[in-house]
């Protein structure tokens, strides 16, 4: 029990900082994107590579710049066209979806499908009563970007305008503020947060092009049920919906994961369509 | 000549994926991803009723197809009313369930293994096999093809695209849109059940990897690019999905980069549907 509390800990302390920029993203530019999972791999696989070889602050930077040059061009190539020529939610979420299963492929030809882990000591970095892995080391780095991002949320006047773009874009044009910069804004915070999520996880989780797709899923539950990004409720959400998906990889074997999580959020979709029907 | 007619059947296959898809997000616009789960529950219907108490193409057909459609058609009713982008996920999480269900409901389905030794009923040799899934497939394409045609006589069409353009005006007109896309879903589910009960038969083995994530992307891709209902468009575009891999082994890349390339190929294909899309 204590060890699964630990490794709760570990993944939650990985895995939140990717679901609140997953939120970000989708309370700033009002769509959901498949294409944060395959960026995260992308950061993931730069991390692994060049982590043994150029240092941290080296891989962070790599990552850094090449999610936010697979963002930016994504959404300058493609997503905003699209937007522009009046696809839909659902239409650009299909795109995006083309766009992960793109990358995911690229990254499958570069760095090769099995899992790869950057070369580092295996001895578990406390032993006390309990066994901490090396990943414990993660904690604090994820707790970092935690604070970081409540206090750009809360305590910056950027955060405010991030929070005023999802609420209303007319309005927030309307003032005087460009739409476009500020999601180039939201975007670089999403490669930042991606980056530095992925030098923690690297160790645990390990680089594979498809790391990311379930995190995206996590994500999307964790939209559904917590409401938009900026409010606690989303932050307790991401973590009771890590602490569902831990509990069921800690009980069933992996093949049944991938089972319960699409089908929780399966059953959310169809609760949200019976409400809307009760509703009319 | 044999390898010519082998491709054949698959094109014609994958035609009438692409052709059922349309009867969804053609009509009724929605994009759902799904529809190689229901290519895959006609396909394990097929086997596991052949493999039982042998039963051959003719009479599985039916069965495969109104699984598939009734499985679909019961989810669909469930989510009718859910915003668009939100059934577009709920579509990704029944493909995603129904492949795993095939996955690790190992003593029903054989689990990743899959289930081999399907027959197709008929006489034992190879060409006889190729010959009769190739009529079947046609067959099933213009049966797909003549939905369309009979469906255009009835006020169904109009109704869903009115639905598709405005759900809230469709209703106040009398439309039920629940029912509406229910039905459009078990059409399409059902086609594309029939399309796998004849390749389970003609492959003679299944496994869950057949009907996945990356399959059913490409069924809407070939949808999207081919513009269902045209069918000339369809055959094009599921004459391209076929061809890719054989054409990329052949320029000398490894199987398993080919792969990859089919795969970066289908997203990519996918990107250009969207943007193709006919309002």
């Amino acid at each position: 029990m204590i060890q699964w509390l630990v490794n709760f800990a570990v993944m939650t302390a990985l895995q939140t900082p990717f679901l609140i920029v997953l939120g970000l993203h989708y309370d700033v530019l009002r769509r959901h994107n498949f294409l944060l999972g395959s960026a995260y791999a992308l950061a993931l696989c730069l991390v692994v590579g060049l982590l043994p070889s150029a240092g941290a602050i080296v891989a962070v930077a790599a990552a850094f710049l090449a999610v936010l040059a697979v963002l930016l061009l994504s959404e300058i190539l493609v997503f905003a066209p699209l937007e522009r020529f009046g696809r839909t939610a659902d239409e650009i979420l299909i795109a995006t979806l083309g766009a992960n299963i793109l990358l995911e492929q690229v990254l499958s030809v570069a760095f090769g499908d099995r899992i790869r882990f950057p070369s580092v000591s295996s001895e578990p970095a406390v032993q006390w009563f309990l066994s901490l892995p090396p990943a414990a080391s993660a904690i604090p780095v994820g707790l970092a970007i935690l604070v970081a991002c409540a206090a750009v949320f809360h305590r910056t006047e950027a955060g405010a305008r991030l929070v005023a773009l999802g609420e209303n874009a007319l309005l927030f044009r309307a003032l005087g503020f460009s739409p476009a910069a500020w999601r180039g804004i939201a975007l670089t915070i999403v490669a930042l947060v991606l980056a530095c999520s992925a030098i923690g996880a690297a160790n645990v989780t390990g680089a594979y092009p498809t790391a990311g797709f379930g995190l995206v899923i996590l994500g999307f539950l964790t939209r559904l049920l917590g409401g938009p990004v900026h409010r606690p409720r989303f932050l307790l959400i991401a973590v009771g919906v890590i602490a569902f998906d831990q509990l069921v990889s800690a009980v069933l074997p992996g093949q049944w994961r991938t089972l319960v999580l699409f089908s929780a959020l399966l059953l959310l979709i169809i609760r949200r369509s019976l409400v809307a029907r009760s509703a009319d | 000549m044999d390898y010519a007619l082998h491709l054949a059947v698959l094109v014609l296959i994958w035609a009438t994926l692409g052709l059922s898809q349309g009867l969804i997000s053609g009509y009724l616009g929605i994009l759902a991803i799904h529809q190689a789960a229901a290519w895959g529950i006609g396909a394990y219907t097929a086997a596991l009723l052949n493999r039982l108490w042998g039963l051959p193409l003719g009479v599985t057909l039916i069965p495969g197809a109104v699984v598939a459609g009734s499985a679909l058609f019961a989810i669909t009713a469930l989510i009718g009313r859910g915003r668009r982008d939100d059934q577009v996920i709920a579509s990704l999480c029944v493909q995603v369930v129904v492949v795993a269900l095939l996955v690790n409901l190992t003593s029903i389905t054989g689990g990743p293994l899959g289930i081999a030794g399907i027959e197709w009923g008929g006489p034992g040799d190879q060409r006889a096999r190729v010959l009769a899934s190739l009529g079947a497939a046609a067959g099933l394409l213009a049966a797909t093809a003549g939905l369309y045609v009979l469906l255009s006589r009835t006020r169904l069409p109009r109704e869903w695209l009115v639905m598709r353009d405005d759900r809230a005006f469709a209703e106040s007109i009398g439309v039920d849109a629940g029912g509406a896309r229910s039905l459009a879903t078990f059409l399409a589910a059902a086609s594309a059940g029939a399309a796998g009960t004849i390749f389970a038969h003609y492959a003679t083995f299944i496994e869950p990897s057949t009907f996945g994530l990356a399959e059913s992307v490409a069924i809407l891709a070939i949808a999207t690019v081919g513009r269902a209902p045209n069918v000339g468009g369809v055959l094009v575009a599921a004459l391209v999905i076929v061809l890719a891999p054989e054409v990329l082994r052949n320029i000398g890349l490894g199987a398993d980069v080919a792969a990859n390339v089919r795969q970066g190929l289908f997203g990519l294909l996918l990107i250009v549907a969207i943007f193709r899309l006919r309002r």
